[in-house]
């Protein structure tokens, strides 16, 4: 098992945000945490990620409880998809993919043959070889995105968590962003990401964490526990979920 | 990639000029002066030959420490102020920011008002630099978390350096007018003048640590300027590396102060003409950062004692010389710092 949170609070200074979650996740699934701004995804996110500490209960990276880990061992793991930023230097995308080889190189961090190895072949799998050379603060926000989606592959992690990954992009990024990461789930990485679109929820074969309120949340396939209902609850909105009968997929439209 | 092989060339090659630009200026800087020492017998006594012996004290004992002198500061402060904006994310920030150049010119001012000799102004002045960042840190430490830390330690470097600034102006209202006042007022201004082959001696062994200490923490400042937790979350040690390069920036500024007062904007200005150079990742920007310095301190020093029938203090003409250049930085450069 990858990764298995059970009777978790998170919260700052012991005062919980989040409580009593229990999930399980493993190798090759494709996660979508649903939930209102500010109901506490991000601090999950911190707290799965080690750089908050739980208030109580006790999270297990392949069944190791998360603070037994060291920052080094536990970044080959995992790995951390910030939503795209600019970073105050102009570096070259290259080298904030292979930042992510850090783990793996030695104490004063010589870029080694495996290394560019490495960032090449992230680079091909993400079709984006031609951002390779160019500035990272320089390029527009989907190609940011895929950037840091290379940087967390050359990490080698087998768990994957994006925040909002397709927060800020264009419908054609947006849907090029999700086929890459369906692509890498496909290949055996699990990944986690936030979302605010319930749709994302009914691509194929995507899990759900649905955060309602503080202490209620449901876990789930998509198809099956993401209704009309469910998104009313979580956004007050009315809405309806069409099925597209002939691809077998379903889309959640707001009523306005 | 073979482009970023090609890159990696290009850069070591950049390195190697500025290293060979940091040879050409020590030694016009060791044969300008009120005295001229021709550089061919400069080149013969340090190869060992015979030449006049009042070159060879003028050379060895006058003009050798005030240059070695001028390289290990003007390094120094420019390997400091390059990890600084790499730690606080921040192109803007000097090495000064915690307090540790306030601090040491507190030193240094109370050291002269108490009549402590030449060595007793240098350590009460080092001393003070030194407590000065460690009060920052305490402030930091004690009203921050997580992850306003930075911002704390900012904030705290502010607070102190206005203290350390105030007592300052204290110790300067309380000197005596005739004596001590200009004093404290000259060595303020920064000067490469006091510096002795003593001094030059103590500063190596740091510097060197120092310097070793940065360069291997380079590829993870890079890491680090892309955000603490993001750091972390790539298997970095933040915590340690913060402490590491603020150890390593504080022992460089308060030494650099300590020996030849304040010399503003090296710091900052460096890094910054480094980083057009050789570009923004650090294992080529702290050597770039380095080199540069050196060559700079020593330049602006040649001409501060040599332009001028009467010596100029450093610290006014790094400034001067600096801010316009500064501004041409900024009107140069639009894309990213």
């Amino acid at each position: 098992m990858l990764l298995k949170v059970k009777d978790l609070c998170c919260g700052y200074d012991g005062v919980p945000v989040v409580e009593n979650l229990n999930f399980e996740m493993n190798e090759g699934e494709l996660w979508c945490i649903l939930g209102a701004n500010g109901i506490g995804k991000s601090t999950l996110f911190k707290t799965l990620l080690g750089l908050l500490k739980p208030v109580s209960g006790q999270v297990l990276v392949q069944d190791k409880p998360l603070e037994k880990w060291s920052r080094k061992d536990l970044a080959k793991v995992t790995s951390y998809v910030p939503q795209s930023h600019t970073p105050p230097f102009p570096f070259k995308a290259f080298e904030i993919i292979v930042m992510g080889r850090h783990p793996y190189q030695n104490g004063i961090g010589a870029v080694r043959e495996e290394d560019i190895r490495a960032v090449q072949d992230a680079l091909r799998l993400l079709d984006i070889e031609h951002l390779a050379e160019k500035n990272y603060t320089q390029i527009s926000g989907g190609e940011r995105q895929m950037v840091l989606m290379a940087r967390a592959i050359v990490q080698g992690s087998s768990l994957m968590i994006l925040d909002e990954p397709v927060s800020n992009l264009d419908f054609g990024n947006h849907a090029k962003v999700i086929s890459y990461i369906r692509k890498l789930v496909s290949m055996g990485k699990t990944v986690v990401m936030t979302t605010h679109h319930p749709d994302h929820a009914f691509i194929p074969e995507s899990r759900v964490l649905i955060m309602e309120n503080r202490s209620r949340m449901r876990v789930g396939i998509g198809t099956d526990i993401v209704t009309e209902e469910c998104v009313h609850e979580m956004y007050g909105v009315d809405n309806k979920i069409l099925l597209d009968v002939q691809d077998n997929r379903q889309t959640c439209i707001p009523l306005y | 990639m073979d482009r970023y092989l090609v890159q990696q060339k290009k850069i070591k090659l950049k390195l190697l000029l500025l290293g060979g630009l940091l040879l050409i200026s020590t030694i016009l800087s060791l044969a300008i002066g009120r005295y001229y020492i021709p550089v061919d017998d400069i080149l013969r006594a340090f190869a060992g030959r015979e030449v006049p012996a009042e070159i060879t004290q003028v050379l060895f004992v006058v003009r050798l420490p005030r240059v070695l002198g001028g390289l290990l500061i003007g390094g120094a402060l420019s390997m400091a102020g390059a990890s600084y904006q790499g730690m606080f994310k921040n192109p803007l920030v000097s090495p000064d920011i915690l307090g540790s150049a306030a601090g040491a010119g507190f030193g240094a001012s109370l050291g002269i008002l108490l009549s402590f000799g030449a060595v007793g102004i240098k350590s009460t002045s080092f001393i003070f630099g030194l407590i000065a960042v460690l009060i920052t840190w305490f402030i930091s430490t004690r009203f921050g978390r997580g992850d306003d830390s930075l911002f704390l330690l900012i904030l705290g470097g502010i607070i102190v350096s206005s203290l350390f600034q105030s007592m300052i102006s204290l110790i300067k209202y309380a000197a005596d007018p005739t004596d001590k006042l200009p004093a404290i007022t000259f060595w303020l201004l920064g000067s490469l003048s006091k510096i002795t082959p003593k001094d030059v001696l103590l500063m190596i062994v740091p510097f060197l640590l120092c310097m070793v200490i940065l360069i291997c923490s380079a590829s993870k400042l890079n890491i680090l300027a892309l955000g603490e937790e993001e750091a972390k979350t790539m298997g970095v040690n933040t915590k340690r590396l913060q402490l590491l390069v603020i150890f390593t920036a504080t022992i460089l500024t308060a030494f650099s102060v300590s020996l030849c007062g304040m010399i503003g904007w090296v710091g900052l200005v460096i890094p910054h003409l480094a980083r057009m150079i050789v570009g923004p990742n650090f294992k080529a920007l702290i050597p770039a950062s380095l080199l540069l310095g050196c060559s700079y301190l020593l330049i602006i020093d040649t001409a501060c004692r040599s332009v001028f029938a009467v010596e100029i203090p450093l610290g006014v003409i790094t400034s001067l010389a600096g801010l316009p250049f500064f501004l041409y930085l900024l009107t140069k450069k639009n894309k990213g710092w």
